[in-house]
């Protein structure tokens, strides 16, 4: 639980200042916060099977973040940038849909 | 030819595996592995309670990431959407590069300084006539910034910038500035820069659009600033005789291109950087 409080914390205190984020990063942006969104609705889910597991949770969010951020500049490496944007948003909105689906199934039993 | 006619009725999607994948698993498995990790070992009996030390780096880590997503987040809230906000971006991507530019820039000419001390502090004593001509190349290759009395010659775009849509033919023009920097080095100056840029054997004068580029680098109008080293009095005599004032003139009364020449007592020029030859020949000899 002391995860979830941390992000928490965290989300509250970026409102607060508002940091700026380097230009460079900037073209990973969506795709990182997509891929957060990701392991967000799958830690809920896990929450509501009774698995959640912090470290897991860190972990997965970290490395998806890490991981869509590192395939977009792979992509931009080789010119497929856009073309592998789309294929992570893809498979990720696919989850994201699965789990809040799941989710769904859990709160409103339908 | 049975046995596997048998393994595809047991799984008819099996092309679709990736999607079955995707589809039916969206779970982290980790999730459900890491829970009956932990059910083994309570059951074992060896569930340890975790460290304070990964309790509070777990905590570090959701913050940043939390603090990280957030900001991202916010970043993207601005609308992206439109013309005039990928022109943004592309205008503070612009200033990024050109102040990580400016910076290198910066750094190479300390370089090129600290080689100049060194080769300075080295040749002093083995050799003082080849380190006076290594001086007197680096004044007139314009390696070096320099120092000395000299003129000013400014040009000012008719309306002086005020005017919201200047007359295109009322704006300097690099043909222009050619003519000013030609007669001021025929009148015998040692060393010309134009704006902060200085002139060397390679440095282009050249119209880019509206904007008049002097070493590549666009210049800011609408006043542009010649200055030149040399004796003021023999340089103003010269320039006098030359077909300077008569073309400044007639810049003057047709295009309403203003000008000044002010001499000073001195003038302080930035040196161009070392510039690479990528071909070069002795005058004179053939090719």
């Amino acid at each position: 639980m002391i995860v979830v409080v941390g992000l928490v914390v965290g989300v509250v205190a970026g409102l607060l200042l508002q940091p700026t984020v380097p230009v460079v990063l900037q073209p990973y942006l969506p795709i990182a916060v997509v891929a957060a969104l990701d392991a967000l609705f799958g830690g809920f889910r896990a929450m509501l099977d009774g698995l959640f597991n912090d470290k897991v949770f860190l972990v997965s969010f970290l490395s998806n973040v890490l991981v869509a951020a590192f395939i977009v500049f792979l992509g931009d490496q080789l010119g497929v940038g856009a073309q592998l944007s789309t294929a992570v948003v893809v498979v990720l909105g696919i989850r994201i849909f699965s789990n809040a689906a799941a989710i769904r199934r859990h709160l409103f039993k339908a | 030819m049975t046995e596997r006619a048998g393994e595809r009725a047991r799984r008819p999607d099996a092309s679709m595996t990736l999607l079955n994948e995707v589809m039916e698993r969206p779970l982290d498995p980790g999730y459900a592995e890491e829970a009956a990790r932990q059910a083994a070992a309570r059951e074992a009996g060896t569930l340890r309670p975790r460290r304070r030390s990964t309790w509070f780096g777990v905590t570090v880590l959701a913050v940043c990431l939390g603090l990280a997503i957030t900001a991202a987040t916010h970043q993207l809230r601005v609308p992206m959407a439109g013309g005039s906000d990928t022109r943004a971006l592309l205008e503070r991507q612009i200033t990024y590069r050109s102040d990580q530019v400016a910076a290198l820039t910066a750094r190479a000419e300390e370089l090129s300084r600290e080689i100049t001390e060194l080769q300075r502090s080295d040749l002093e004593r083995q050799d003082p006539g080849l380190l006076e001509q290594i001086r007197q190349d680096a004044l007139h290759n314009g390696t070096e910034a320099v120092t000395g009395p000299g003129l000013v010659v400014s040009l000012t775009d008719g309306g002086g910038g005020l005017v919201e849509e200047p007359d295109e033919n009322s704006r300097v023009r690099d043909q222009d500035i050619q003519w000013v920097v030609n007669a001021l080095w025929a009148a015998g100056a040692e060393a010309v820069s134009v704006d902060d840029q200085r002139l060397t054997a390679k440095s282009p004068i050249r119209n880019a659009g509206l904007a008049v580029l002097v070493n590549l680098v666009p210049l800011r109008g609408p006043t542009y600033v010649v200055r030149a080293i040399g004796g003021p009095d023999a340089m103003q005599a010269a320039l006098a005789r030359s077909s300077l004032p008569a073309y400044l003139q007639v810049l003057g009364s047709q295009y309403g291109i203003r000008s000044s020449t002010v001499a000073q007592s001195r003038l302080e020029l930035p040196g161009a950087g070392v510039q690479p030859l990528q071909h070069a020949r002795p005058v004179g000899s053939e090719p």
